[in-house]
């Protein structure tokens, strides 16, 4: 740990993520009502003490759909970028290390996938597929999954052929083994800031299926259905879209600037990946 | 001469994407739960077919025979330029689509007007007062920009713009005026992209040594920035301008869809809610072209801003 030094930034970013995800993780324990219960006595009340934010227009608890809603959203940004690093971080290992034919079409691959516009084919695939979890992480993940492989793949090509390894190799080590203990340990601080980079972009997408009508499916709400539900109401009662509006917003700068401080904390020099 | 090669050699690279397009617009078509001579024999929502009537259906649309097959055929009517019609209205897909892309296309260049007007001049500001309260502002206003989502950004300048201060429709198509908002929103997240990269990579030229040696000749500040460091700094933006017309694309859905815009974005969110597959697939494959499209303008962008590719060296 030397030279290293945790600044507030991070750890004040890091306690932030920590809320999202306790909140989360305790949203059912939380939450002082059922985020579905409609109550026809309380049709979008004001600000009180029974219902912190109020409710909305089938008089739901705007509070407790958005602690259900963190939920919902943590867990799709998280899933579809691990999906998403798994998918790209696996092809751009075979590819780099093997080479050869596997490495070529791997690479057409990717730049047939880089060369389809990702919402439109996102938008797409949900939309044929129909709404559902799956359908979802496979969206997210088939069109986001070119940058984690480019940047591995790079990554390992620049190990690959490094003395250690050729010495591991020469001492009979087989391909997994190597893979596993000298390669993946070398670009796992890469991985893992592109990871957090590329949460912060599903959260947004998923908001966005959601508020199309691709994702998330009513009852259940992430804040993109709860923004799409506000739309009618808002004028009057500004909460409903200011409130998952700003935890979108909140979160995503928070992953944002966490990843910086980790890029710098795990001092990984540039981001050529960024641009994916 | 030199010229011609180079674009040449740019389309061959593209035919294996144009390849890949076709193929994943033809499997979007497979992997749809729902079997597509049913959709279309239960297109009335009355009628229930008979075994026989959707065997025969699916013998007409040829969805019996292997998929390899199926796709060979359906590829060669794409490249005759025969998209299918639309089961819903039986309109021919691409004629469709031709209809409506001027809207998108008005859109994207609406969009990418706000970004070259503010987010690269904001980005070269940024640079030149790099560290100071003008460049933090601007890096803080650019991270809550790409953070904000999109349509949330829409509803609340469509209540201020529109609805309280009257100062710009809210929605519809025919005039500039309703380009406006539609257009910032949807560049809303490119710009803070492209103001960071403008910024950083006017800040590389900065450091190259041919701005030292302009310095040590004594040429002013301001003919160094604007002469020699801003036109070399234009490369990277452009490759980015690139992918981002890629990015706006598909935002355009989201957009299109609140400002009730007819475009493509609003055809194919027709498409999906009435599961009219050909349209889908041929929205897929249109957005597809038009992407290789623009990347082929930005590859060729290259050879008029650098000079090195000209002369024939490579780096």
């Amino acid at each position: 740990m030397t030279g290293r030094r945790i600044s507030p930034l991070f750890a004040g970013t890091g306690a932030v993520l920590l809320v999202f995800m306790a909140v989360a993780l305790l949203a059912p324990w939380l939450a002082p009502y059922d985020p579905n219960a409609v109550s026809r006595d309380a049709i979008l009340a004001p600000m009180s003490q029974a219902h912190w934010l109020g409710t909305d227009a089938l008089g739901r608890d705007v509070w407790s759909r958005l602690l259900y809603g963190a939920r919902v959203s943590v867990f799709f940004a998280l899933a579809g970028a691990a999906c998403t690093m798994l998918l790209g971080a696996f092809l751009g290992v075979i590819g780099g290390y093997f080479g050869g034919v596997t490495d070529r079409l791997i690479q057409i691959g990717v730049h047939i996938f880089q060369g389809l516009p990702g919402m439109s084919l996102m938008v797409a695939l949900a939309g044929v597929m129909g709404p559902g979890t799956f359908s979802i992480l496979l969206a997210v993940t088939l069109t986001s999954w070119t940058s984690f492989s480019r940047l591995v793949r790079a990554e390992v090509l620049r190990v690959r052929y490094a003395e250690y390894v050729e010495a591991v190799r020469a001492l009979g080590a087989g391909h997994g083994y190597v893979l596993w203990r000298y390669i993946l340990p070398n670009i796992m601080p890469s991985l893992i800031v592109l990871w957090t980079v590329r949460i912060g972009t599903v959260l947004l997408s998923v908001a966005s299926l959601s508020f199309l009508g691709l994702g998330v499916q009513p009852p259940d709400a992430d804040w993109g259905v709860m923004i799409f539900d506000a739309k009618s109401y808002f004028r009057t009662y500004p909460w409903l879209l200011l409130a998952p509006g700003a935890c979108i917003a909140a979160l995503s700068i928070a992953i944002q600037l966490w990843g910086d401080e980790l890029r710098d904390y795990l001092s990984i020099d540039e981001e050529p990946w960024r641009e994916g | 001469m030199k010229l011609l090669h180079f674009m040449a050699e740019r389309l061959l690279l593209a035919l294996p994407i144009l390849f890949g397009v076709t193929l994943g617009a033809f499997l979007l078509g497979v992997i749809a739960p729902s079997d597509p001579a049913l959709v279309v024999l239960t297109l009335d929502g009355t009628s229930e077919p008979s075994a026989a009537e959707l065997d025969a259906m699916r013998e007409q649309m040829g969805l019996n025979e292997p998929l390899i097959v199926q796709f060979a055929a359906w590829a060669g009517r794409v490249f005759q330029g025969e998209l299918g019609a639309s089961y819903i209205t039986g309109i021919p897909v691409l004629e469709s689509l031709l209809y409506r892309f001027p809207v998108t296309l008005s859109l994207a260049l609406v969009a990418l007007a706000w970004v070259v007007t503010l987010a690269i001049p904001a980005g070269i500001w940024a640079a030149v007062r790099v560290n100071r309260w003008q460049d933090r502002s601007l890096r803080t206003i650019a991270m809550v920009a790409s953070a904000i989502p999109g349509f949330w950004l829409a509803i609340v300048l469509i209540h201020y713009f529109a609805e309280r201060w009257r100062l710009l429709p809210s929605s519809g198509y025919g005039s500039w005026e309703q380009m406006v908002l539609p257009g910032f929103v949807l560049a809303a997240g490119t710009m803070a992209a492209m103001l960071r990269l403008q910024r950083t990579s006017l800040l590389e030229v900065m450091e190259q040594p041919f701005i030292l040696t302009a310095r040590s000749q004594g040429l002013s500040p301001r003919r160094i920035l604007w002469r020699h460091a801003v036109p070399n700094s234009w490369l990277s933006v452009v490759t980015l301008i690139g992918t981002y017309s890629v990015g706006i694309l598909g935002g355009s859905i989201v957009i299109e869809s609140i400002f009730s815009l007819p475009g493509l974005g609003s055809y194919v969110l027709a498409a999906i809610r009435g599961r009219d597959y050909p349209a889908i697939q041929g929205y897929v494959l249109f957005v597809g072209f038009l992407v290789i499209v623009i990347n082929w303008l930005v590859d060729l962008s290259y050879f008029f801003l650098n000079p090195r590719l000209r002369t024939g060296d490579p780096r």
